[in-house]
């Protein structure tokens, strides 16, 4: 009854560790690739589960949100809602993951001291908490078949404000994240 | 017989069987369509400035055109929001929610309904820019639009399930407006044009309010006063022809004066040598105006809320106030300061129920100092003079021009 256990313990945190440097590694290839360049482009964030979006300020311009169903952690399918921005900047941005290792749980964050420009963002959240402003805001019905497209809420402009976002998935067309920091730590829960 | 053939009787069942499965199908199929259109705001309480109203036509989830009541707001405040839109994803229902539980604040709204339930709707008319509230409002909408919003702690979320409240039954405006003539549809439809007509009042859990309500809501004491003195009219008018062929109709008339005597003796005498002219005889009515007294007790709870509505005037500059999100124009501030000059109070005493208000008066009050260079001019000769104080206030904020931004957080 006690190898299982031994035997559990040292291999999932060697294996999680090794897998965790390597991850780090290609993200940080990837992230210096384009803090050289300054901007990156197609990026996508995604297969990584729930993550959190937290910013304190992000302004928009073309804004369209309609429903979705898609992968999450825990489902294959599961509701969300598609945020379109056509180009936005972004103040104080912080990414971040919580994984449980053991009994403890670190957190995984990138994080940007500078504002950040995005073009073609692709958001898919299941949960957005916001102090917002919209200018030209329209909620329509449409007559249609494709259910996704019954539904649209559009504004020419959005305005978030300290908002923390449940994200599935990312994609930006072009990111430019100047003052970026990557950092692991151990959080209590 | 080759119809009692079992076959062809298997054949024939199976054909029925088949048929009713799919009508039922497509029955129920239809029926979800229709429940999962428009989606539904629900609001603890709406307050709305420059409303108006028009039945307009509109695309839904399940139709190209649908007839519904479209609503305008200049500006509204929407408190305790929540909207909820079901859709049906194939997978399921799911049911975008968007919930606020700050304030919501909108500038030039439109919205289009095809279903809604509320109550305490009523303009004050008092009020320099007419206002709309409404409480507990559950509606069933097809399309909003607004210039700016501003949406305080917003939540949205999509979820899977049919979640929000039941939709309500009917639309009370469309189905009271259809009962009237159409004269009278005109009329309430101009009504509600023009921005007089309040949809609905505390009194009433109808929309379409009737005529009486909207008299006291639109105009509480020119309204008021006409509604009781009409009645006069069916009384003097049928006098006319019964005075001037008087004295033969006399003892005719004597029966019927009277249940009256009480009233008429001391008008009709001085009548009397006047008869034939009609123009006196309509003098002694003012007697009769006196009378009316217990008639005009009815106008006291009307001139409370006269008072009332003074009250909401100042509630108004607060609310004003909530709604600027600390950014202060000339015209706030000069309002901001004749209700403080009214009250005899400082700036920062207009909204003193508000802890948050209070606040923010506070560091207005400080910054209009500073910015307009005021405390230069007061300097320490009136620093407890509050009167003084606000009028140089006044007198600087003035010379600022319209429009301009006197403060901002």
């Amino acid at each position: 009854m006690e190898n299982p256990v031994q035997l559990e313990g040292t291999i999932s945190k060697k294996a999680f560790w090794s897998a965790l440097t390597a991850g780090f590694l290609a993200l940080g290839l990837l992230l210096v690739s384009f803090g050289i360049s300054g901007v990156a482009y197609a990026v996508p964030i995604a297969g990584v589960g729930d993550f959190y979006v937290e910013f304190d300020k992000l302004e928009g311009t073309g804004y369209t949100f309609y429903p979705k169903m898609g992968e999450t952690s825990s489902e294959d399918s599961a509701p969300q809602g598609t945020n379109l921005i056509e180009n936005l900047t972004i103040t104080n941005l912080q990414l971040y993951k919580d994984f449980k290792v053991g009994s403890e749980w670190i957190r995984v964050k990138i994080q940007a001291s500078k504002p950040v420009q995005i073009s073609g963002l692709q958001h898919d959240a299941g949960l957005i908490e916001a102090d917002a402003k919209f200018q030209n805001l329209v909620l329509e019905e449409n007559h249609s078949d494709d259910w996704q497209k019954q539904f649209q809420q559009k504004s020419s402009t959005i305005t978030l404000e300290h908002a923390k976002l449940k994200t599935h998935y990312l994609f930006q067309k072009t990111i430019n994240m100047n003052g970026m920091k990557l950092t692991v730590e151990r959080i209590k829960k | 017989m080759w119809w009692k053939n079992k076959s062809f009787l298997i054949s024939c069942s199976v054909a029925i069987m088949f048929f009713s499965l799919f009508s039922f199908s497509y029955g129920a199929r239809a029926e979800t369509t229709t429940d999962m259109e428009g989606f539904i705001i629900e609001a603890d309480r709406v307050v709305g400035t420059g409303m108006s109203a028009s039945i307009v036509e509109r695309e839904t989830s399940a139709t190209d055109k649908k007839p519904m009541l479209q609503i305008k707001y200049k500006s509204a405040t929407i408190y305790g929001m929540k909207l909820t839109k079901r859709v049906n994803s194939g997978n399921g229902p799911i049911s975008i929610v968007l919930n606020a539980k700050g304030p919501v604040t909108v500038y030039g709204m439109t919205v289009d309904i095809s279903a809604i339930s509320f109550k305490g709707a009523c303009i004050h008319a008092a009020e320099t820019v007419p206002q709309l509230g409404m409480e507990n409002v559950t509606m069933v909408a097809h399309y909003m639009e607004s210039d700016d919003s501003v949406i305080n702690q917003l939540t949205l979320k999509t979820v899977s399930g049919n979640a929000g409240p039941e939709k309500p039954d009917q639309l009370q405006i469309l189905q009271d407006l259809s009962k009237l003539p159409l004269e009278q549809l005109k009329k309430e439809i101009e009504k509600i044009m023009s921005g007089h007509l309040p949809l609905t009042c505390a009194d009433s859990n109808t929309a379409g309010a009737s005529e009486d309500l909207v008299g006291k809501i639109t105009d509480p004491i020119q309204d008021v006063i006409g509604g009781i003195t009409d009645p006069l009219s069916p009384v003097t008018k049928p006098l006319e022809p019964v005075l001037k062929p008087l004295d033969p109709v006399v003892s005719v008339l004597d029966p019927v004066l009277k249940p009256v005597e009480t009233v008429l003796d001391p008008v009709l005498q001085p009548l009397e040598p006047a008869l034939n002219p009609l123009k006196p005889a309509l003098k002694p009515l003012d007697p009769v105006v006196q009378q009316l007294e217990p008639v005009i007790k009815p106008l006291e709870p009307v001139i409370n809320g006269t008072v009332n509505t003074a009250n909401q005037t100042v509630q108004t500059v607060c609310s004003k106030l909530q709604s600027a999100n600390g950014v202060i124009t000339k015209e706030l501030g000069l309002q901001l300061i004749d209700e403080a000059l009214a009250k005899k109070v400082d700036l920062n005493q207009v909204c003193p129920t508000d802890t948050t208000l209070t606040n923010q008066l506070v560091k207005i009050e400080e910054s209009l100092l500073n910015t307009l260079g005021i405390s230069k001019l007061l300097g320490l000769l009136i620093p407890n003079d509050t009167v003084s104080k606000l009028t140089k206030m006044r007198d600087e904020i003035v010379k600022k021009p319209d429009g301009s931004v006197i403060y901002s957080q």
